[in-house]
């Protein structure tokens, strides 16, 4: 049986935690509704709920602090997976999105409504330099993001970094990891 | 950056505690940040007090405390509790913990971080042993840890000082340390959960078992191969202390007869002179011409300590001290006895069960300490000839390494006696964490090396000098200048020994000593050994200098008993001398161990049953071994 494994990081503000799933793998989207356990912790413990890039946040309400609140955020997450694991929707998302496509993962029928990827560009971008910028620069080669179809980042090498096979897939491996773990959406990277 | 001394415009601003699992690099990172030589071994269970040291740190200083090694927050043993203590204390709270996480055990290493974290203070973390995590092909990616943790992480080469400097720096202001916002959780199956998850997120890959530590296992561990290698390399270090260090011994013994009769030379006053040759040179430079022996037997313990040997004793000896009914921990305790029966005594902190820890306490100053290495030296020295050798081997040597076994042996049956009697108890799981085998550092085996040496010099100069001192004053005075007018010099100087307030006292005490072969002037050193037991060395050397400046060696050698049945006879023949050695194996000559002994059980009852329960069997084996060895040479 696959095991529920995650850890709370900080988030961008005290009443945020970032709640970062390392089993079972999630799809990187962003959610259109708290699944059931952390949606019953709506508006008097939790103010928001949303996932995305491996990790489900969470925020407070005002007042409310992590020292007090953790343990039942916890409680309601770890519920909330294993329901996610026993549904079989992530075996499902698995077969249907193998391809990488913009397809959404399946919601009918499941407690997790994922919401369709859609993908912030100009974040894609910002990400996209700070990653392999300056990697793909000391190479005399560069990176363009052309376009984003769906969950896919089309990505053109240019200069040095073209035509050779071991920079392209380092600049394709590093860039597809930066993009999946900052950006909810992106599923893979496709060099044209 | 890092001092011991503080400037007097410095205040201690924040007290910091390092906390972290037994054999973790803990200790040697306090050394690297405070510049003090705390011990540092290669086994568990070494810091068994707290250390403090000071760290000073963009002109603030800190104090670190360096607590025993832990693996949770959960205590089992009195030094866990130690450490536990110091960190959970609300009247006089420290301000700031620092983990060490060893990254070659990096789950037990998180578990106990978040253990820490849950006190609620700043924690800053120390990833150790790096490039043993890389030799063994591991890895973690150090920024995702610190991310997944929420603290800061260091990672650090503790033995070379490689990352220290920026620990120091962070030490200025605990108060800025990143915190999580959010705890680990307690309850114990999510705790682990929790721990994987981390270790997920930062890329660990556990290091494989190393290989080398496998290969030499393989033999060193064995439980016949294993335990013969251990006899020879304690054999062959014996060999080497009566070939390598009595040379030494020798030249350091002439340059100090040189510059005593030099010095002696310039002084008018007879008394004066004879004060430096007999009590300061033949005395106290008698017990300081063993300091190549005591460097040697330090060198070797230390460099067996710090390569991992040591640790895989107490594992080989585990399953001999089954039959004792103690544990490998009492083993560690008896090791550190082999230097000084303190150390060993503190070191029973490890153990969980008072009932163990008493049986352990009592027996572990029978082993051989290293107080007991110049009077084996001596005695040994009356009874086998230098040049004897027994299969190519130094027979003294041979001899020596008999006295050590003679006392380990000691130690375990006391010990198991002890437990099937006052002291029972059933057996606790014992495990040992066996370290790989390092390269030991040099810096680490010169430090210890140097600081047992200057330890025993330290000694020399003061508990072993006043003795002596104080002897020599007795065995001086009265003067008897009427009588010894018309006597040649050793004549005259025989007859004040004979008739000082030192010779009353050792021939009051005659009758008590006469059956074990023991003169008046033996009994003089006895007396002074129990201030420490080197003082026999020293009284003895001051004695025959008395007699016979020149040679005070051959003085010693040919000393005879001047009344009694034996008048005439030589005092050290082999009866006495025997009976010398096995009394020494024995007593309890040593009152720093009373000492410590109070303090760790909080009462004098176990100290005065030490104290009598080995004079008695120091009596009564010595008896038997002078009517054996009589018998015998007869």
């Amino acid at each position: 049986m696959m095991l529920v494994l995650f850890h709370p990081v900080a988030g961008e503000t005290k009443q945020t935690a970032r709640w970062q799933v390392t089993s079972p793998s999630l799809p990187n989207r962003r959610l259109l509704a708290p699944p059931p356990a952390l949606a019953a912790l709506m508006g008097t413990v939790l103010a928001g709920v949303d996932a995305g890039c491996g990790a489900v946040y969470t925020t407070l309400c005002p007042g409310r602090t992590w020292a007090e609140d953790a343990d039942q955020v916890r409680a309601a997450l770890t519920a909330d997976l294993q329901g996610l694991l026993a549904s079989g929707q992530l075996a499902d998302w698995g077969r249907s999105a193998g391809g990488g496509s913009d397809q959404l993962p399946p919601s009918k029928g499941y407690r997790w409504q994922w919401a369709p990827a859609d993908v912030d560009v100009a974040q894609v971008r910002q990400v996209a330099q700070d990653a392999v910028g300056p990697l793909a620069a000391a190479h005399g080669g560069a990176v363009h993001v052309l376009a984003v179809h769906g969950s896919v980042v089309q990505v053109k090498l240019a200069g040095a970094c073209r035509g050779c096979n071991v920079s392209s897939s380092t600049v394709q491996d590093r860039l597809a990891t930066a993009l999946m773990a900052q950006v909810p959406g992106v599923d893979a990277v496709e060099a044209v | 950056m890092t001092h011991t001394e503080l400037p007097e415009e410095h205040t201690t601003t924040c007290r910091v505690a390092l906390v972290g699992a037994p054999n973790s690099g803990k200790t040697c990172l306090f050394n690297h940040l405070t510049g003090l030589n705390a011990k540092v071994a290669n086994y568990p269970g070494v810091t068994v007090a707290k250390k403090t040291g000071t760290v000073l740190t963009g002109g603030r200083a800190a104090e670190l405390e360096d607590l025993p090694g832990v693996y949770s927050l959960h205590p089992i043993s009195p030094d866990e509790v130690v450490a536990v203590d110091v960190l959970r204390d609300t009247r006089n709270p420290v301000d700031a913990v620092v983990v060490v996480m060893n990254s070659t055990t990096l789950c037990r290493s998180v578990h106990l971080l978040a253990d820490v974290l849950a006190l609620g203070k700043p924690v800053l973390a120390v990833l150790t042993m790096n490039d043993e995590l890389t030799a063994r092909q591991g890895s973690v990616d150090v920024a995702k840890l610190s991310q997944a943790l929420g603290v800061k992480v260091h990672p650090v080469v503790a033995h070379r000082g490689v990352g220290v400097d920026a620990i120091g720096a962070d030490l200025a202001d605990p108060t800025s340390w990143p915190q999580p916002t959010i705890m680990a959780p307690t309850q114990e199956t999510q705790r682990h959960h929790w721990v994987q998850s981390v270790l997920t997120a930062s890329h660990y890959t556990e290091p494989l078992p190393h290989a080398t530590t496998r290969a030499l296992d393989k033999v060193l561990l064995h439980p016949v191969a294993g335990l013969a290698v251990f006899f020879a390399v304690m054999f062959a270090f014996f060999q080497v202390i009566f070939t390598v260090a009595a040379p030494l011994a020798d030249g350091l013994e002439q340059v100090l007869g040189v510059a005593g009769d030099s010095v002696a030379s310039r002084i008018s006053v007879p008394l004066g002179a004879a004060f430096v040759t007999d009590a300061l040179v033949a005395g106290v430079g008698g017990v300081l011409v063993f300091v190549p022996q005591i460097a040697l037997l330090f060198l070797m313990l230390s460099v067996m300590e710090a390569s991992g040997y040591l640790a895989r004793t107490s594992y080989l000896v585990d399953r001999l001290m089954v039959l004792t009914g103690l544990d490998g921990r009492a083993f560690v305790a008896m090791l550190s006895s082999v230097a000084c029966a303190i150390p060993g005594i503190m070191a029973t902190r490890t153990m969980p069960h008072e009932r163990d820890r008493l049986a352990t306490m009592m027996s572990a100053p029978l082993m051989t300490c290293s107080a007991r290495l110049p009077v084996f030296v001596l005695l040994i020295g009356f009874l086998v000839p230098d040049d004897l050798r027994l299969m190519g081997f130094s027979a003294q040597g041979v001899a020596m390494f008999g006295l050590y076994l003679a006392g380990g042996a000691s130690t375990m049956v006391v010990a198991a006696v002890l437990k099937a009697t006052v002291f029972k108890s059933g057996l606790m799981p014992f495990f040992l964490e066996l370290p790989p085998y390092r390269r030991p550092s040099v810096r680490t085996v010169l430090t210890q090396t140097w600081s047992a040496v200057s330890e025993f010099i330290k000694r020399a100069g003061s508990i072993i000098c006043v003795a002596t001192v104080v002897l020599w004053v007795l065995m001086t005075f009265p003067q008897h200048e009427a009588e010894t007018a018309a006597m040649s010099e050793s004549q005259a100087s025989a007859y004040v020994l004979e008739h000082s307030y030192a010779a009353r006292v050792g021939k009051a005490i005659e009758p008590v000593f006469e059956p074990l072969g023991f003169d008046w002037r033996v009994n003089i050193g006895l007396i002074g050994a129990t201030a420490a037991r080197e003082v026999f060395v020293s009284t003895l050397g001051a004695a025959a200098a008395a007699q016979d400046p020149e040679d005070p060696g051959q003085a010693l050698a040919d000393m005879r008993y001047t009344s009694g049945p034996h008048e005439g006879q030589v005092v050290f023949s082999g009866p006495t001398v025997v009976a010398l050695l096995v009394w020494f194996i024995y007593a309890m000559q040593c009152v720093s161990t009373l000492a410590v002994m109070r303090r760790e059980t909080g009462g004098w009852k176990w100290p005065a049953v030490a104290a009598v329960y080995m004079t008695v069997l120091a009596y009564g084996l010595a008896w038997v071994a002078h009517a054996v060895t009589a018998a015998v040479l007869r």
